[in-house]
């Protein structure tokens, strides 16, 4: 199914030429308005009509995080206040947030997008959405909340946390679709078979949309069977305007990023060079088609890699391969680079093991981790719990190259967040 | 497991076994989840894991399913495992003997261990074997309690 099947199916050519135009307008615009954007163009020698083709990008400054910070709080808008229409802001771990303006027609291009998404994997108006994401500052919940009532669907904005609540809307008003981050699903699972409940039949859920986090695809398989639904890995971040930059398709093989809204790189992070379609790097992202705060080139963090053969699904919008996690996610322990998602696969794979975990450094370099049990596959005996403790500590140490101390936990007793959950806990004394 | 056996479920006797990752805290939760449910324990045993880290509590109760339940509903992954609940005199050599014939007769006990009930002793055998260890058992004149009697036992012990 498809929202705007033009526009999604549209040609390369025709894509090219639309970012092209869309491109130019929005360095126009800064060039103006922007005292920041004109320094940075000063400081790398670029001039609008510098800017030839697309290509041309990787000649344009980058933008990142800390630039966002130091511009809070409305440094980067370059509208009139009297049209802007809504402010989010992004936290960081330390120091200010990121301020995010949007104007009349950025909440439109934006709603309009997560539109596209929820048609994508199958949204209809019959559907009933539960919006378990954190409505508020944080831009998951709101604007995935007007996409959906774009769509025509009754939007639920639960809000997260309150699993109580959260069980009794879907049971009374027959929840179809649900929006959660991949933790918070899979402890909602755990509250409802303590209710003695089946989440995969006792509640209607057939779709959940689940982003914020990175996660592997054996969590999703884990979800998908825990509530016999279809999860659909969603990409977003509040600096590109929340929730609905991309999503995965029925295909289920990679993201769709909309590209009559951004425009997409993959660089290498130390280099900071273009790599080639296929390799992976970190994700870079141009927003060409907004009004109040246009950003050129953001770094995202996010490591992934173009997807370069054509989707099944008929979209020829470029697909990214499921997140590998954040630059800034990786650990080195014991001289070894461990990105928490090795873990996550070799844990997730495993029977027996729950649906939460924590990666806990400390002292001089010791790894623990620590691993819910899966309360149904618990059978009482030692023996299977200390051979499955031996299975993930070989496995992990296979996989990343360091051994770790595995811990046993019982379920629900890892904290899950309504936020985006820590799965690394570092106090080492190095 | 159970399926071979001759009893059927109801009289089946069943060991509740919790998971335990902190003995002593979980120890205190569940005994005061199974408390507030009336629920009686007459036997624990601590079984530790590898490292020492975490632990199974197993736990012998006088009403089985409203201590599953009351475990469950306190967030506690619990299992349980059907065991013979063997009445045996306190008598020299009364345990030997028991112990001789399960090996003679090619039964495997897994767990086994005891507690005294009125001036007896109630023991409590964990094996793959239950069918072959209940034939022998009854063999040899031995009193195996079904859980009615392991119900009637606690209230005599209580009054
Ligand atoms: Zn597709």
């Amino acid at each position: 199914m498809y929202w705007e099947k033009d526009i999604e199916t549209a040609s390369r050519q025709t894509l090219s030429q639309l970012q092209f135009s869309r491109l130019r307008e929005t360095l126009t615009q800064l060039s103006h308005k922007s005292e920041f954007y004109q320094k940075k163009f000063r400081e790398q020698g670029v001039t609008v009509d510098s800017i030839r083709s697309l290509d041309d990008v990787r000649r344009l400054p980058f933008t990142t995080s800390a630039d966002l910070r130091a511009q809070y709080p409305d440094k980067l808008n370059i509208v009139d206040k009297d049209h802007l229409l809504r402010l989010h802001t992004s936290s960081g771990t330390t120091g200010k947030p990121k301020a995010l303006f949007f104007s009349r027609k950025d909440i439109e291009i934006l709603t309009n997008n997560f539109a596209r998404c929820l048609t994508m994997v199958g949204c209809t108006p019959k559907d009933v959405f539960q919006n378990m994401m954190t409505y508020g500052l944080f831009t998951g919940a709101l604007m995935s909340h007007y996409g959906a009532e774009r769509v025509g669907m009754l939007a639920i904005p639960a809000g997260p946390g309150n699993s109580e609540r959260q069980l009794m809307l879907m049971q009374d008003f027959g929840t179809t679709v649900a929006h959660a981050t991949p933790s918070y699903a899979l402890y909602f699972a755990n509250f409802v078979e303590k209710k003695g409940l089946d989440p995969a039949k006792d509640i209607s859920l057939r779709i959940l949309l689940v982003g914020a986090e990175s996660y592997t695809e054996e969590t999703r398989r884990k979800i998908e069977k825990t509530f016999d639904a279809d999860v659909f890995n969603c990409y977003g971040l509040s600096e590109m305007g929340g929730p609905g930059v991309g999503f995965e398709c029925t295909a289920k093989n990679g993201i769709h990023l909309w590209e009559d809204t951004y425009l997409i790189e993959i660089i290498d992070p130390k280099t900071l060079e273009v790599l080639p379609p296929g390799e992976v790097g970190e994700l870079v992202i141009t927003s060409i088609n907004r009004e109040a705060m246009p950003i050129l080139r953001y770094r995202t963090g996010d490591l992934t890699r173009i997807i370069p053969e054509p989707c099944p699904c008929g979209r020829t919008h470029i697909r990214v391969d499921r997140l590998k996690g954040r630059a800034d996610d990786m650990i080195i322990v014991k001289g070894a680079n461990i990105y928490p998602q090795q873990i996550e696969r070799v844990l997730m794979k495993t029977e027996g093991v729950g649906r939460n975990y924590l990666i806990h450094l400390q002292g001089l370099d010791e790894m623990i981790i620590k691993v819910e049990l899966d309360a149904n596959a618990f059978d009482g005996q030692v023996s299977k719990l200390e051979s499955m403790q031996k299975s993930i500590t070989e496995r992990i140490r296979a996989e990343v190259q360091v051994k770790p101390v595995v811990e046993l936990l019982a379920p629900g007793t890892l904290p899950v967040s309504e936020g985006k959950t820590k799965r690394v806990i570092d106090n080492r004394s190095l | 497991m159970s399926n071979n056996l001759t009893e059927s479920k109801e009289t089946e006797v069943k060991l509740l076994s919790v998971f335990a990752e902190n003995k002593p805290g979980v120890l205190a939760k569940a005994t005061q989840a199974l408390a507030e449910a009336q629920v009686s324990i007459l036997w624990f045993k601590i079984i530790d894991g590898a490292g020492d880290k975490y632990g199974i509590i197993r736990f012998l109760v006088d009403h089985t399913q409203e201590g599953i339940a009351a475990l469950k509903n306190s967030g506690f992954a619990i299992a349980t495992s059907p065991i013979l609940a063997v009445v045996a005199d306190d008598n020299p050599g009364s345990l030997s003997k028991l112990t001789a014939a399960l090996y003679e007769g090619k039964v495997d006990i897994r767990n086994g261990s005891g507690y005294y009930l009125n001036r007896r002793v109630v023991l409590i055998i964990e094996t793959q074997q239950m069918e072959a260890a209940r034939t022998i058992l009854n063999q040899l004149g031995y009193k195996i309690l079904t859980s009615a009697e392991i119900k009637a036992l606690s209230n005599k012990k209580c009054s």
